[in-house]
């Protein structure tokens, strides 16, 4: 995003200073996934972010749609207006993710819109980078 | 956040924040047929297409212009430009009467970085519109 400076490693997290990364690190939870767990399965509701600290995630659909790697995360589609997940979330290698729900998030940026324009920031880079994802998978097949 | 309407960007601004954010839009007519974006262009504006329609082009290695998609009035282009630092990577082109709103790039990033409250909301509206592309293409 072209009005903020990347100051942390993780994608969600990115533009958020030391202070503000402290306070949303404290609402997530950690839980550890096995090759070929479910991290999200489609037709759920989601209503959390998926952040992944470790090992590898792999996203399906009709098709498959690409691969989490640490640091980044998934949820941003649902987060505005949850909907039921067109997509399967697995993982491939032993991975930690962390968990932070929406709702955690609408509860520290409420009031705040310095702290949730930065989050709103990282997530719109994200949604591009997986459009541009898609777009090179359907142009080399 | 309230959701006043549809409009790809200004659906959550209020009318005291749709005022401040327009003392940068500058409106403009295109006829059809006249390009609106080249490709390769450095240029970093949304442009809201407020009525007609524009054709997505871009050119093969033998210099043919195919049609990739065709965008209609209530939609943005360009959104994408704005968020990531790029070229231009097709040529737009009105295929009817196009009204637009343009926003430019730098005077809306000063805006945002003076008003943090306006910057959240027009994010909120790019991520819908990002959101709703995402899934048309993982639905394809």
């Amino acid at each position: 995003m072209n009005i903020y400076i990347r100051t942390q490693d993780s994608d969600l997290f990115k533009y958020l200073s030391d202070a503000q990364y402290a306070l949303i690190l404290a609402k997530t939870e950690a839980i550890a996934f096995e090759p070929s767990d479910i991290v999200l399965a489609k037709a759920s509701l989601p209503e959390s972010f998926i952040i992944l600290q470790e090992g590898e995630l792999e996203l399906t659909g009709n098709k498959y749609l690409g691969s989490l790697f640490p640091g980044e995360y998934y949820g941003e589609i649902f987060y505005l207006e949850p909907f039921l997940s067109p997509i399967t979330i697995k993982a491939v290698k032993p991975s930690k993710v962390l968990i932070l729900k929406f709702s955690a998030v609408n509860e520290l940026i409420a009031n705040d819109p310095i702290f949730a324009s930065r989050i709103q920031a990282a997530i719109n880079d994200s949604l591009c980078l997986k459009i541009i994802q898609l777009t090179h998978g359907s142009i080399n097949g | 956040m309230v959701k006043y309407n549809d409009h790809p960007l200004y659906c959550f601004l209020n009318p005291e924040e749709k005022n401040l954010l327009k003392t940068i839009v500058k409106s403009q007519s295109f006829m059809a047929h006249e390009t609106i974006i080249n490709l390769g262009e450095r240029n970093r504006d949304i442009i809201c297409l407020e009525e007609g329609s524009v054709s997505i082009q871009v050119e093969d290695f033998e210099g043919n212009v195919n049609e990739v998609t065709r965008i209609h009035s209530g939609n943005l282009v360009g959104e994408m430009n704005f968020i990531i630092p790029t070229r231009r990577t097709a040529n737009v082109v009105a295929l009817t009467f196009v009204e637009a709103d343009i926003i430019p790039f730098a005077k809306l990033c000063a805006l945002l970085k003076e008003q943090p409250l306006l910057a959240e909301k027009i994010f909120s509206a790019l991520s819908l519109q990002l959101r709703d592309k995402y899934l048309g293409m993982i639905n394809a």
